[in-house]
């Protein structure tokens, strides 16, 4: 397994080391056991007593649609390699030979132009070891051109089972997804969709299947409040400087009633994350084939209007150098923004808003099929956090820029 | 021209509407049909619902296709940043006739004062100004205490078609019959609280205060101004959660909730929660499309007059379902265009998502609009004001909001797209 330090200091800048071994990257099942799935309290702070629980969601159907992932077929993709190079990589992975003859043999290699690619068995590339599978994995998911390797559907951290609930899969079906699935670093893991859906014994449990692999986890959270809730301090830390809603007047009744003594934080967000949380990117937001993202996401947390400027492929730095904001001083607070970036590199890989305790706000990637939701920090980092060190910074709105916030 | 209460237009579905749901509206139209009599007009002044208490209540709907939905209410109360726009009014009085006579206004004081010294106080001892336009009247303290609630009323009616009145063209509306529940906590005192019992008038569900300068002579001190300016922009808007308790039970709620034109999937939202042990409500925020959400309990901003009009009824209606909001839907003409090509004409029972919008009888000229949520239940902006809020509220309660509008028809429309 590989090993995560979080190490935070008081400048404002997280060190986060993530370091990976070989032996971390393939296994089996994404979870050999579901994580509670019930009601769980937050750390105590600022921000009162939270509770949350995960919740699945699901894209709209036109949106399935649109994916053509349901017509997916298994092509293995290798750019700009011979087939020599491609038989040499497959041998590395402990590939028996016969199958690697069977993957480049007749009706299963494709030529297009100078470039090769496979269609292997489906019930073969089922059929091969957990181990082999990962190892092909690693090799496949370097080139972008295949999309279930470099970019798989993400399992839910909080357990299979609230992935698969009511999700109109046959119970093999169920067995054969979460046999496939593995763990990309620590994060649980799917790529084989074109294998699965050979599996549905109709259209209706093709179409489940499809929809169900793209389903989403995300939090719901809620304050809870009792007459001895200290609404002030409360309310102060969600007010977040100078916005302008006032906060205590929802809080303030639950205080007052028995049967109700949470209040979904929903109702605490400036109205741009409210409007999002839990949906999916329209395509109208985009601008050509450009969507919103994590750094959109994030950078337009506190705007009335969200500002398109932050689709820019340069949006990370537009927003480095945006005097609007600056570094933030720990402990974070509501709505600052965190930067992952490659420790190497220093370039930005993903960015959220912190909520509360380890609860933000995110959106993680432009894809149309990935929805603005709550999560766990931690779940977030395992997705960009997969074989290098990388470094967290907060970034905090200027107080004198809160006037125009909700 | 002012005329008198017996011929002012009848009100027939004004009258009856505080005590009905919109599922009862087709007798209402019935009713309407077979015409009304001005005999009717004092029941409009009493409200026929108990009124409803000021403080936090527990309540479940009624039953139907929307499930186990319960409520409670808050207060909302414009932010600090809207409030420093508010100019502070006046502490006198001030009524202004526009297109009408001395003689015509003196009759109307005669209607309203029937006491002869009062009378005599109203057209000798009060301070007029007139000129071609307008008869401007500064009454006395005691002429503004002694008119009689059918009074109250009519000079509403009256001076409310003019802006210039502020606060007969948008009085303070007390959602409820209890001044003082309404203005709890609020920091009032007792001499500002006690003025506005006296010359509040029941109204509908509710009550109305025009008199704010009155109610205003009455404060202490700055801070007390402050928070009576604060606690004008009181509205009531419920808190609605949804019981999920059985898969069973989810597919006619999915069939109610669920719309096809939104952008979220409801159904596993709805799944986890009846999964999650310990959780049984779903707040229906999760359930309202994006824009909806975004202003729901919230006041305009600056930044939403941008284009240089503010959100109304219309707008709110039309652009439930918008992902971005189209501020064309605000002009009555645009939004009528709208509603003919994308929508249709449903009659009751409404649904989900069906726009209610009230039209003048004889024009059809769109007057307001609201969303149909469930039940009794509707979301509603009762008007472009900055002090206004997105709110869910009753049906009996947004009327109340709406004094402007006594004559209408109710016609539902249900998005073809859903």
């Amino acid at each position: 397994m590989g090993r995560k330090l979080f190490r935070w200091t008081t400048s404002g800048l997280i060190c986060l080391s993530f370091t990976t071994s070989a032996k971390e990257i393939p296994t089996t099942e994404a979870s050999a056991a579901d994580a509670p799935t019930g009601v769980q309290l937050s750390q105590p702070g600022p921000w009162g007593d939270l509770e949350y629980f995960p919740i699945a969601l699901e894209p709209p159907d036109q949106y399935v649609t649109a994916s053509g992932h349901l017509e997916a077929k298994l092509v293995w993709h290798f750019p700009n390699k011979t087939l020599t190079e491609i038989i040499d990589l497959l041998a590395t992975t402990g590939l028996q030979e016969s199958d690697i003859n069977l993957f480049t043999g007749p009706g299963h290699l494709i030529r297009t132009g100078d470039q090769i690619s496979l269609q292997p068995p489906l019930d073969a590339v089922e059929g091969l070891s957990p181990e082999v599978r990962s190892k092909i994995y690693v090799i496949l998911r370097q080139w972008e051109q295949n999309e279930f390797y470099a970019k798989p559907f993400p399992v839910f951290s909080s357990g299979f089972d609230l992935m698969v609930h009511e999700s109109g899969m046959s119970p093999s079906a169920i067995d054969i997804f979460k046999k496939l699935s593995y763990r990309w670093g620590s994060a649980p893991s799917f790529s084989d969709l074109p294998i699965l859906l050979s599996h549905a014994q109709n259209d209706h449990e093709r179409w489940r299947i499809a929809k169900t692999v793209m389903r989403s986890e995300g939090l719901v959270v809620r304050l809870k409040l009792s007459a001895q809730s200290d609404l002030e301090s409360i309310m102060t830390y969600w007010s977040s400087s100078a916005r302008r809603k006032n906060l205590k007047v929802f809080a303030e009744p639950l205080t007052k009633m028995p049967e109700v003594n949470t209040l979904d934080i929903v109702h605490l967000l400036p109205p741009t994350p409210r409007k999002l949380l839990y949906t999916y990117a329209s395509p109208l937001m985009g601008i050509g084939s450009t969507f919103p993202d994590c750094f959109w996401t994030a950078f337009n947390f506190f705007a009335f209007e969200p500002s398109n400027r932050y689709l820019d492929t340069t949006s990370h730095r537009t927003f480095l150098t945006d005097e609007k904001w600056e570094r933030a001083t720990l402990p974070p607070r509501f709505g600052d923004v965190i930067i992952v970036t490659d420790g190497e590199t220093g370039e930005p890989m993903h960015a959220c808003n912190f909520i509360a305790d380890d609860i933000v706000f995110t959106k993680n990637g432009r894809s149309l099929l990935r929805p603005f939701v709550f999560m766990k920090l931690e779940n977030v980092l395992k997705n960009y956090l997969k074989s290098r060190r990388s470094e967290v910074f907060f970034y905090r709105l200027k107080s004198e820029d809160t006037e125009t916030v909700e | 021209m002012i005329r008198s209460a017996a011929s002012l237009p009848l009100p027939v579905l004004s009258l009856t509407m505080p005590t009905a749901s919109f599922r009862r509206l087709s007798l209402l139209l019935l009713a309407s049909a077979l015409g009304g009599s001005t005999d009717l007009f004092p029941a409009m002044l009493q409200g026929q619902e108990p009124a409803e208490s000021n403080t936090p209540i527990f309540k479940n709907l009624k039953p139907g296709p929307w499930g186990d939905l319960e409520s409670y209410s808050v207060f909302l109360q414009a932010p600090e940043a809207a409030l420093k726009l508010l100019p502070s009014p006046s502490q006198q009085t001030v009524w202004r006739f526009f297109g009408t006579t001395r003689d015509e206004v003196s009759a109307l004081f005669q209607k309203f004062f029937p006491d002869p010294d009062l009378y005599r106080e109203a057209t000798v001892r009060s301070v007029w100004y007139l000129t071609p336009e307008e008869v401007r009247v500064h009454p006395t303290d005691r002429m503004v205490l002694a008119l009689p609630p059918l009074a109250r009323l009519e000079l509403m009616q009256t001076l409310g078609k003019y802006e210039e009145n502020p606060f007969h063209y948008n009085p303070l509306v007390i959602e409820g019959q209890d001044v003082r529940a309404w203005f709890a906590g609020t920091g009032l005192s007792e001499p500002v609280l006690a003025a506005i019992e006296a010359t509040s008038f029941p109204y509908r569900n509710g009550r109305i205060l025009t008199e704010v300068s009155y109610a205003l002579s009455k404060v202490d001190n700055e801070i007390e101004e402050a928070n009576f300016l604060r606690a004008m922009t009181r509205n009531r808007s419920l808190f609605l959660r949804l019981r999920l308790t059985s898969h069973d039970t989810l597919t006619p709620l999915l069939d109610y909730w669920s719309q096809s034109i939104r952008l979220k999937e409801t159904q596993p939202i709805m799944e986890s929660i009846i999964r999650t042990p310990g959780v049984e409500r779903l707040d229906l925020s999760h359930i309202l499309p994006p824009t909806a959400r975004k202003y729901l309990y919230t006041f305009p901003t600056t930044a939403e007059g941008i284009n240089g009009i503010f959100p109304n009824s219309l707008w709110t209606s039309l652009n439930f379902f918008e992902f971005s909001p189209k501020v064309r839907y605000n002009s009555p003409d645009k939004a009528a265009e709208q509603l003919q090509s994308r929508f249709e004409r449903v009659l009751p029972p409404f649904r989900y998502g069906d726009v209610i919008t009230l039209v003048e009888p004889t024009t059809g000229k769109l007057l307001h609009s609201c969303i149909f949520i469930a039940d009794n239940v509707v979301y509603s902006k009762n008007n472009s004001s900055m002090l206004t809020p997105w709110v869910l509220q009753t049906d009996a309660d947004m009327m109340t909001h709406l004094t402007r509008i006594t004559e209408f028809q109710v016609v539902g429309w249900r998005h073809t797209s859903t």
